[in-house]
């Protein structure tokens, strides 16, 4: 018994630890044990990623208990990427609210919460992550959602009280409709745990309408175009830190289930059709949301229009992955880069519009001329979260479009690479939008005393995360080599 | 087999119900009640299914699973009904669509 083959175990438990620590330690004490908590929780998600690398996929028995009495954790190497991005934008984060979240400023009404309530948050999307049972991902996507929902109207204003109920809402929606799909893929098999699921799985109405119903649901938590109206409120009214985790984080959770279900549990075809209307609403959520991220006149609203558009891309390896092993690999590692560039990228636009407007005082993007004169760090980050947004060399999401482009082309199917090019042509539309204006040459009156060397160079420490995730696209096809999907799939042997 | 008929009906009924309330009604607390509805389907349609086969006895995972779902649920609910009542409070409106009121009684 290592540690190492422990860590599924204790990337759920030591966040929860932490969680409820920092619940009674107070607020002035809570920022630590918060710093801590993300530090342990690293190292964990690292040790893992080790871990898969060495020994591939691994069960790990909760309790001790094995099926099909007990409910597995399930570490492959795409649940390691996710783990390990999760863990590097949180760390981040935390360290970024201990200076967003001012432990003197007693007029915040919830602000003392946020540290508990956000490594909630962390426990479920580990879990979620980690999990191989299909009503346990429920539970989890539940755990999220409450957690995700209550740090939206942690500010308390009214528009942050709208957003949190719509939130709530679109997720209680979502909620019940994957519980349906779950009551009749249990009836049909009696079976939860996606590892059963995947080699029991027979052509069945009940089944199909099950997994159906699941994975309309998670579509609607992962905000895909048309069920993306709950999104930008939400991501934009909530304090910085929080739309950062939100956008870069919480959507992939339901996305990383969609993953599983139609790629790993399903056999191919298995809902016929269902992978092209994902791929089509996928290129449909990218021109969308790139349109109305380039009409916004708020900053976080355009970050949040421009998430909804980054959301679509991941959607493209479903019907890529109908054409063979080798455009699967491609795919895959695409959306697995993707997933991360736009993670770390998305995390620091946040937090750099955070910034932005603490220092400007407002978040209309027409009067934050001369950023880059007053806050050159700050303006720096945004910029170059930019360049990943829009694709360009050298960065990690130019070498997630490449690794899509090619694989649309080897597919044969060409049009999908249209919409990678028009998707990175909208986003340098909107992207100049926004960095025309901070670049201008001119006297700003910002607050100096609102900047701070963590609000200012956090977001450009996680930009450059994204650009230098070019130089780890290696380290990541060797992880989606080690996941569940082309293992099964017959890639890796 | 028509018992568990009975409760799969009556739990697709009560979802549907649910969520046509939860999609077409304005008001705030319609809408967290009638999520409510849409949990009792499905928690009916899995008590059903706990007594698919009498003669192998009672199916003990749907019921895990509803207790399960009833204290998600509860907390769902909970969370809900605070986000309206200081919803309420900020904004006076008991809707989202800024009427000045969505009328509790329709």
């Amino acid at each position: 018994m290592n540690v190492l083959a422990q860590s599924p175990g204790l990337l759920v438990a030591v966040p929860l630890a932490g969680a409820a620590i920092s619940f009674v330690a107070g607020r002035r004490r809570a920022p630590h044990v918060a710093i801590t908590t993300a530090l342990v929780v690293l190292t964990l998600a690292v040790a893992l990623a080790v871990h898969v690398l060495d020994g591939g996929p691994f069960r790990y028995q909760v309790g001790g208990w094995g099926a099909p009495l007990g409910i597995d954790l399930v570490a492959d190497g795409a649940a390691a990427l996710f783990l390990v991005l999760t863990a590097i934008v949180g760390l981040v984060v935390t360290l970024y609210a201990t200076a967003y979240f001012r432990t003197d400023d007693e007029t915040a009404y919830g602000h003392g919460l946020f540290w508990t309530l956000w490594l909630f948050m962390w426990t479920s999307l580990n879990a979620l992550f980690l999990t191989g049972d299909v009503f346990n991902v429920y539970v989890c996507l539940e755990l999220v959602g409450i957690s995700a929902v209550t740090l939206v109207t942690i500010g308390g204003g009214a528009e942050a009280l709208r957003a949190g109920a719509r939130y709530l809402f679109a997720s209680m929606l979502g909620a019940m409709t994957y519980l349906l799909g779950v009551a009749l893929l249990y009836a049909a098999t009696g079976q939860l745990d996606m590892d059963v699921l995947r080699t029991t799985l027979v052509a069945d109405t009940t089944a199909a309408t099950g997994l159906a119903l699941m994975i309309a649901a998670l579509v609607l938590k992962t905000a895909l175009v048309p069920a993306h109206f709950w999104l930008p409120a939400a991501h934009g009214s909530a304090p910085s830190p929080v739309s950062a985790v939100l956008s870069s984080l919480v959507v992939k959770g339901s996305y990383f289930v969609i993953l599983r279900l139609m790629l790993d549990v399903m056999p191919a075809g298995y809902l016929p059709g269902v992978d092209i209307v994902l791929g089509v609403l996928g290129s449909a959520a990218i021109v969308w949301g790139s349109v109305q991220a380039l009409l916004q006149t708020r900053i976080k609203q355009l970050v949040a229009y421009s998430t909804v558009a980054q959301i679509g891309y991941l959607f493209l390896v479903f019907p890529l992955a109908r054409h063979g092993a080798d455009v699967l690999t491609l795919a895959l590692t695409g959306v697995l880069v993707h997933a991360l560039s736009h993670g770390l990228a998305k995390g620091s636009l946040f937090l750099g519009a955070g910034s932005l407007m603490t220092r400007f005082g407002h978040d209309r993007i027409a009067d934050m001329a001369g950023a880059a004169r007053s806050a050159p760090a700050l303006t720096f980050g945004v910029a170059l979260a930019g360049v990943t947004m829009m694709g360009l060399p050298p960065s990690g999401g130019f070498g997630a479009k490449w690794l899509l482009v090619s694989a649309a082309l080897a597919s044969g199917e060409w049009w999908w690479a249209v919409v990678l090019v028009i998707g990175g042509l909208l986003a340098a539309a909107y992207m100049f939008r926004l960095l025309s204006v901070l670049l201008v040459d001119a006297p700003t009156e910002l607050h100096a005393s609102k900047g701070d060397i963590r609000t200012e160079w956090l977001p450009l420490a996680l930009a450059l995360g994204a650009v230098l995730l070019v130089l780890a696209i290696p380290l990541v096809s060797d992880l989606a080599a080690a996941s569940n999907v082309l293992i099964h799939a017959g890639v890796t042997p | 087999m028509s018992t568990y008929l009975v409760y799969t009906a009556g739990g697709v009924l009560l979802y549907a119900l649910g969520t046509y309330g939860l999609l077409a009604r304005p008001h705030l607390i319609h809408k967290v009640i009638s999520a409510n509805f849409m949990g009792s389907g499905v928690f009916l349609i899995l008590i059903g299914l706990g007594n698919r086969s009498p003669e192998s006895g009672p199916d003990p995972v749907p019921q895990a699973m509803v207790l399960t779902g009833i204290v998600v649920t509860v907390a769902l609910t909970a969370l809900g009904l605070a986000i309206v009542k200081r919803y309420y409070t900020a904004t006076g409106l008991d809707n989202l669509d800024d009427k000045p009121s969505a009328g509790g009684d329709r």
